[in-house]
């Protein structure tokens, strides 16, 4: 009786995670096949960013899209430099998405993402925060050594 | 007060599944008294110590499950959905750990509920806002 409510309760659990993991890994291949292959910048179905279409300014978000182009395009460099936090946003991604296919596939997640030994469970998301925001206001100011943070032009020839 | 595991919804201290979703509750034939549910009332041994914290994966050292943490998705959904609000997120998260080493495993699934909330208005205010502005675009250039 304990064996089967203990599995019961394992098995409801894994079943909902493991619909919802199928579906973000989906919804990663769909967003990369659209707006990697099948519209291209520039067209009127492309994503444009509300916060820097409404403001103007660049949010933390601006030049994803752009750089990851670049870099599927092969320039890795020209790439990161669109949205420096590439450089850290792609890497965990690819982590989290070795720790969801585990997931899918029924085993432990090998990677401690969200558990990290004490006591970067309590930094790394303050550092995460406080990170994302400084990157937000320095690469909006326009002087020199943080133009370099700010994304290209959207519509470059 | 205690939390589902998998919806965070309160529980009554009675019920044996989380009256949101029906999850199971682990360790609820632990709580003390003759008030345990009917569930395990008609199993004895399901009141013995020691069935109930072991079920959660991740038991802290007080038996008390850690509530999930956000901060991958988080970061990803500040970065990929490009807005903002997921930032709430992280550092609600980051209260998680201090809380549970505090004991305060109450305040720490609240941390955890808000984080989740948090995260979610970020995925579906980042999406809608998105479509919105997909639909502007088009309208423009269709009418340019």
């Amino acid at each position: 009786m304990l064996t089967a409510r203990g599995l019961g309760h394992s098995s409801g659990l894994g079943h909902r995670r493991r619909i919802l993991d199928i579906i973000i890994l989906a919804a990663q291949a769909g967003a990369l096949i659209v707006f990697g292959f099948l519209i291209k910048p520039g067209s009127a179905l492309y994503p444009p960013c509300p916060f820097h279409t409404l403001t103007g300014l660049h949010c933390p978000g601006c030049g994803t899209a752009r750089g990851i182009l670049r870099i599927l395009g092969g320039d890795i460099l020209g790439g990161l430099r669109q949205n420096l936090l590439l450089a850290l946003t792609l890497p965990l991604l690819a982590l989290a998405d070795i720790n969801i296919i585990f997931r899918v596939f029924g085993r432990k997640p090998p990677l401690p993402l969200e558990n990290p030994p004490q006591p970067w469970g309590k930094l790394l998301p303050l550092a995460a925060a406080i990170l994302i925001g400084a990157f937000w206001i320095l690469r909006n100011i326009p002087v020199f050594p943080f133009t370099f943070l700010a994304p290209e032009a959207l519509l470059r020839p | 007060m205690k939390y589902c595991e998998k919806c965070s919804s309160i529980l009554n201290d009675e019920d044996s599944v989380c009256g949101n979703c029906g999850t199971k509750i682990p360790g609820a034939q632990s709580s003390s008294g003759g008030d345990a549910g009917a569930q395990s009332s008609s199993n004895p041994f399901g009141a013995s110590p020691g069935s109930g914290p072991s079920a959660g994966p991740n038991a802290g050292a007080g038996g008390q499950a850690t509530p999930p943490k956000y901060m991958v998705p988080g970061i990803l959904s500040i970065l990929f959905c490009c807005w903002p609000f997921a930032i709430p997120c992280l550092v609600y998260t980051s209260k998680i750990d201090g809380l549970m080493a505090q004991g305060k495993v109450d305040e720490a699934w609240e941390a955890s509920k808000k984080s989740k909330n948090w995260l979610i208005a970020s995925i579906v205010i980042g999406f809608v806002v998105q479509v919105i502005a997909i639909i502007i675009s088009v309208a423009a250039s269709a009418f340019s």
